[in-house]
């Protein structure tokens, strides 16, 4: 059994998958498996996947939606840790070596680090213009930027597949009520590309399901009686 | 506390989100990545807010309707003053149009309203950027946008 698997969970990701498995595979401590489940991408995502054979695993599955991609590559995983990213996302070389040390040294469960947002150079000046990237360089509580010891999800669970919006949200505050140990390396590590068609912010049905999911996990917390309340 | 209530009052869309759960709003502000909770009563008063309304007309419907002492009627204007300081409902003293009377349909006891305030998923909720949507075509260029990202 190795150490760390990546799962990388793609649907159409033909035009950025390149850069984000070739940044999987130049870390500077090696991952020991790479799974990229492949949500029945419709492009030519699986022939460029070719090139990578003898690197990385396969997993086809019809088109079903990100939570159960996720969770199909994570009862695949068979190593102590897993880490994640997007097909259109990079890690930065040291990323898996950083957070690894963090994780021995402090003896904690879960590691975040920092992620750097950045527009994606094909979109037009019209088109960043429309972007308020705000601080580019943020705490990474996200997929890309965690790596877990793969037995916490026997505990907190899988991704909550009816979920199509906020899946980490919803998975995080799971994570939380378990009292999941967990740590930030305060460094930029990953790279989040912006572009055209990841951008659900102000897309008001989406943001219904990131107030369903908060109220769920304020629900949580309150029948823990932990008082996050922050006024 | 020194704006006035005499102006209208609507839900500060787009930056907040008011989603509505039986006795409970939640409200999630995508420009601090705050989330707020508002039950009982305060979530009574939000729902005029989500209406439009006058913020003066609302004092005085709760202060018929339940029958306010002045100490209860000082809390409830607070609470109006909260949701103005903390930029959940956008004012507006300029068009002052003919002030409707407002019918309280609550029932049961009037309870201190309060604004319960949560930063603990911040870093979370700002991860992802504010874009502009133009009106027509919704994200630039792209009406039928395929999803081409997960996550």
């Amino acid at each position: 059994m190795g150490e760390v698997t990546c799962i990388i969970p793609v649907y159409n990701g033909e035009k950025y998958i390149v850069e984000c498995i070739e940044s999987v595979l130049n870390q500077t401590r090696a991952i020991s498996k790479v799974i990229v489940v492949n949500d029945g991408s419709e492009d030519n995502t699986l022939k460029i996947l070719e090139q990578f054979a003898e690197k990385i695993e396969v997993i086809n599955k019809p088109h079903t939606g990100i939570s159960d991609t996720l969770n199909v590559g994570i009862k695949a995983a068979d190593t102590e840790y897993i880490a994640f990213i997007d097909a259109d996302d990079t890690w930065d070389p040291v990323k898996t070596a950083t957070q690894m040390e963090a994780i021995k040294k402090n003896h904690i469960e879960m590691c975040f680090c920092g992620v750097k947002n950045f527009l994606s150079p094909e979109m037009t000046e019209q088109q960043k213009k429309m972007v308020h990237l705000g601080q580019t360089e943020l705490k990474g509580y996200s997929k890309i930027a965690m790596i877990v010891r793969r037995d916490v999800f026997e505990r907190v669970g899988l991704f909550d597949a009816k979920v199509l919006t906020g899946d980490f949200i919803e998975w995080y505050s799971r994570a939380m009520s378990e009292d999941v140990t967990h740590y930030f390396v305060d460094e930029i590590l990953c790279r989040r590309r912006i572009h055209l068609t990841n951008m659900t912010r102000s897309v008001e049905y989406d943001l219904k399901d990131y107030a369903s999911i908060l109220r769920d996990h304020l629900s949580r917390m309150r029948k823990k009686s932990i008082n996050t309340n922050s006024e | 506390m020194s704006t006035s209530l005499n102006t209208q009052l609507a839900p500060n869309k787009p930056d907040i989100v008011s989603e509505k759960f039986e006795d409970e709003y939640i409200l999630v502000s995508l420009v601090n990545g705050n989330y707020y909770s508002l039950r009982g009563t305060a979530a009574g008063l939000w729902t005029h807010i989500e209406g439009n309304c006058n913020a003066q007309a609302l004092m005085n419907a709760y202060v018929k309707h339940f029958d306010l002492t002045s100490e209860q009627a000082k809390a409830l204007e607070d609470f109006l003053h909260e949701l103005i300081d903390q930029n959940l409902v956008k004012t507006d003293t300029a068009k002052n149009p003919e002030v409707a009377a407002i019918e309280v349909q609550a029932g049961g006891e009037f309870e201190i309203p309060v604004v319960e305030a949560y930063s603990d998923m911040q870093d979370l909720l700002l991860l992802d950027p504010i874009h502009d949507v133009d009106e027509k075509t919704g994200w630039p260029a792209q009406p039928d946008a395929e999803e081409s990202k997960e996550g």
